[in-house]
């Protein structure tokens, strides 16, 4: 049985890993940016704006990630924001105790934290704007690095506060915005909040290499919903999502029946008795909640015969034996945003059980992460 | 200031442990926990009692004096921001501010079945001496029980107007109190409601800090007794000024 510790780059303090490793993982994140360090001349805009990181689980190596790529994006003159939805460069896990890997934050790079956590970092930071929301950790604000260091970024735990603080941190010349998602939540990557999602991954998410694979595909193969194509049913169904939590469109012409429900939580029954013969798509404005989808699996020939819509691929709720289901019979939700994941992370670590063997591990999650490529950062592993 | 534990006099660091060792009681059992006490950081192990429990199992009671300190000027304790009000005085604080009762929908979700804390905290019975929010005119309860999934309990509030969502886990197994509560909070949000809601989570592995962490606006750990809850729920809807309709 293995039973290693926290890997060195955990002690809270060092640097995140960097090299060529991070340097393949930024190129496919954002791509456009300057690709030779400290290249002279105007910093290129880079054509992602607003990049995630989000954890399939609890400690599978998001902060790692973050650190990585702001390591990066500062080599390559851009000017970081960096923020969070929870609290990231703590010293311990709030859970497990453990040690957690610091974050570093350039001098010149904008964050978002709170007035309490200034002072738990090493980083000077001054404030430029308090943002108009406190925290439970305190008053929330906007400031600039002045002296680099390591930094506690305290974040809104809400998407619309979230939203508000990036726009602050572009006001003040960020032009790179990477928002760190906490454990594993799924809020940071919804389009209209962040342009793109790193995927991280890892041992925590099961037992063995083929597990962990299984979980990140079906992980994936939702962030991944297909966007509705430019036409009518897109333009109906992005009509009705406005409109009410759940619509039907039915016929040729496809016309919205709003169903009048509140919310599609725990209404699959109304909303399957409402189904006739000629509904095409079931539109949510909301969430498409697990109960729904496990209805639809199940009744015979329904996954094949209905389009489901939601806004964006945050909004599904799968459990994983129905999801499997759902998609085995055919099933498809299609999304009006798609969501980009340009990169999956994997970490061979777990906090509860033995580690994996990184190379087996990188090599089953590139495989389920194709075309994205993947990535394990701290053994030096990708497609380069 | 730097504490140890207190035994017969200050600062001696005297404390007990007791655990099971999957051995047969004996010299080598007895020798094994003594070893293990030391590892654990407890000077001058005394194994004051060992006891088979068969199949190979001993049980060991153990003093010590524990080497470790705690710097009481280092701690930061992170805690809900409220006011410890009595259930009397946040009823009349909801009277005043608030002008209507707040509707508070709570379960214990997932697999959870263990309803011991969400009862202690919202049944009027209550737990120890202080009665639960269902009490007060301040509150309108929906208890829900226990292995609610999370779009269920999403429903209710949206069905009965929630202004607070309580949510009590007692099971970790492989963090899923974690998975529980994050998702709850992802169905909030692709429902537009998480704005509109205080949402409040607790249970014996639960702290301020980590339900901060998950998304939520506050944490209570053991031991929390409904005023506390109460009072947090008041002040949080004054603090977002949300407009009264009846009078109490």
């Amino acid at each position: 049985m293995q039973t290693d510790g926290p890997p060195a780059f955990g002690a809270h303090g060092s640097l995140s890993p960097h090299g060529p490793t991070a340097a393949a993982l930024f190129d496919a994140a954002v791509p456009g940016a300057p690709a030779v360090p400290g290249a002279p001349g105007v910093p290129g805009i880079p054509a992602v704006r607003r990049l995630a990181v989000i954890g399939l689980a609890k400690n599978v190596g998001k902060t790692v990630t973050l650190g990585a790529l702001a390591a990066e994006a500062a080599a390559r003159g851009l000017t970081l924001g960096l923020c969070s939805t929870g609290r990231d460069g703590e010293r311990k896990d709030a859970v497990t105790e453990l040690p957690k890997p610091a974050i570093l934050a350039p001098q010149g790079a904008l964050v978002t934290t709170t007035e309490d956590a200034l002072k738990e970092g090493g980083a000077a930071i001054e404030t430029l704007e308090r943002l108009p929301f406190t925290t439970p950790f305190g008053q929330a604000l906007v400031g600039r690095v002045t002296r680099a260091g390591t930094v506690l970024l305290i974040g809104p735990g809400t998407a619309s506060r979230l939203r508000q603080a990036l726009e602050v941190m572009d006001g003040h010349g960020a032009s790179l915005c990477l928002v760190d998602g906490s454990l594993d939540r799924l809020a940071a990557a919804a389009p209209g909040v962040t342009e793109a999602a790193v995927v991280a991954t890892g041992a925590a998410l099961g037992a063995t290499p083929v597990d962990v694979a299984r979980q990140t595909a079906l992980a994936l193969d939702v962030l991944r919903l297909p966007g509705l194509e430019p036409g009518r049913l897109r333009d109906r169904a992005s009509e009705a999502m406005d409109q009410g939590a759940v619509t039907l469109l039915e016929g040729e012409d496809l016309v919205p029946r709003h169903l009048g429900l509140a919310t599609a939580a725990g209404a699959w029954g109304d909303i399957l008795a409402a189904l006739r013969p000629d509904t095409r798509a079931v539109v949510l404005g909301g969430a498409l909640p697990a109960g729904l989808l496990r209805a639809a699996g199940t009744e015979p020939g329904l996954a094949q015969r209905l389009r489901f819509i939601v806004r964006d691929a945050t909004r599904v709720f799968p459990e994983p034996l129905d999801w499997r289901r759902f998609r085995r019979r055919g099933g498809t939700v299609e999304v009006l945003q798609a969501l980009r994941v340009p990169a999956v992370t994997c970490n061979p670590w777990s906090p509860t059980g033995p580690s994996l063997p990184a190379e087996e591990l990188w090599r089953e999650v590139a495989r389920v992460a194709a075309p994205a490529p993947a990535f394990d950062l701290v053994a030096g592993l990708g497609p380069h | 200031m730097k504490i140890k534990p207190y035994g017969d006099t200050t600062g001696d660091g005297k404390v007990q442990v007791s655990f099971t060792l999957p051995l047969a009681d004996g010299p080598q059992a007895v020798e094994a926990a003594r070893r293990l006490a030391l590892s654990m950081g407890l000077d001058n192990p005394l194994v004051a009692h060992h006891q088979d429990m068969g199949v190979g199992y001993t049980f060991f009671i153990i003093y010590g004096s524990c080497r470790h300190e705690v710097d009481t000027d280092d701690l930061q304790a992170s805690q809900a921001d409220f006011h410890h009000l009595t259930m009397d005085e946040v009823t009349a604080q909801a009277r005043e501010n608030l002008g209507r009762p707040v509707v508070v929908v709570g379960a214990c979700t997932g697999s959870d079945t263990h309803t011991v804390g969400l009862d202690a905290i919202m049944n009027r019975k209550g737990f120890h001496g202080h009665y639960g929010l269902e009490s007060s005119p301040a509150f309108v309860t929906h208890n829900l029980g226990s292995q609610v999934p999370n779009e269920v309990l999403v429903a209710r509030a949206v069905e009965v107007g929630a202004d607070a969502i309580l949510v009590s886990k007692v099971v970790t197994q492989k963090n899923i109190h974690v998975t529980d509560l994050t998702e709850l909070v992802d169905l909030l949000e692709a429902e537009g409601l998480r704005d509109r809601v205080v949402l409040v989570c607790g249970g014996p592995r639960i702290s301020h800090e980590l339900a901060v962490e998950l998304g939520y606006d506050a944490g209570f750990g053991p031991g929390t007794v409904a005023s506390e809850v109460g009072s947090f729920l008041v002040q949080e809807m004054i603090r977002r000024r949300v407009p009264g309709a009846a009078v109490l």
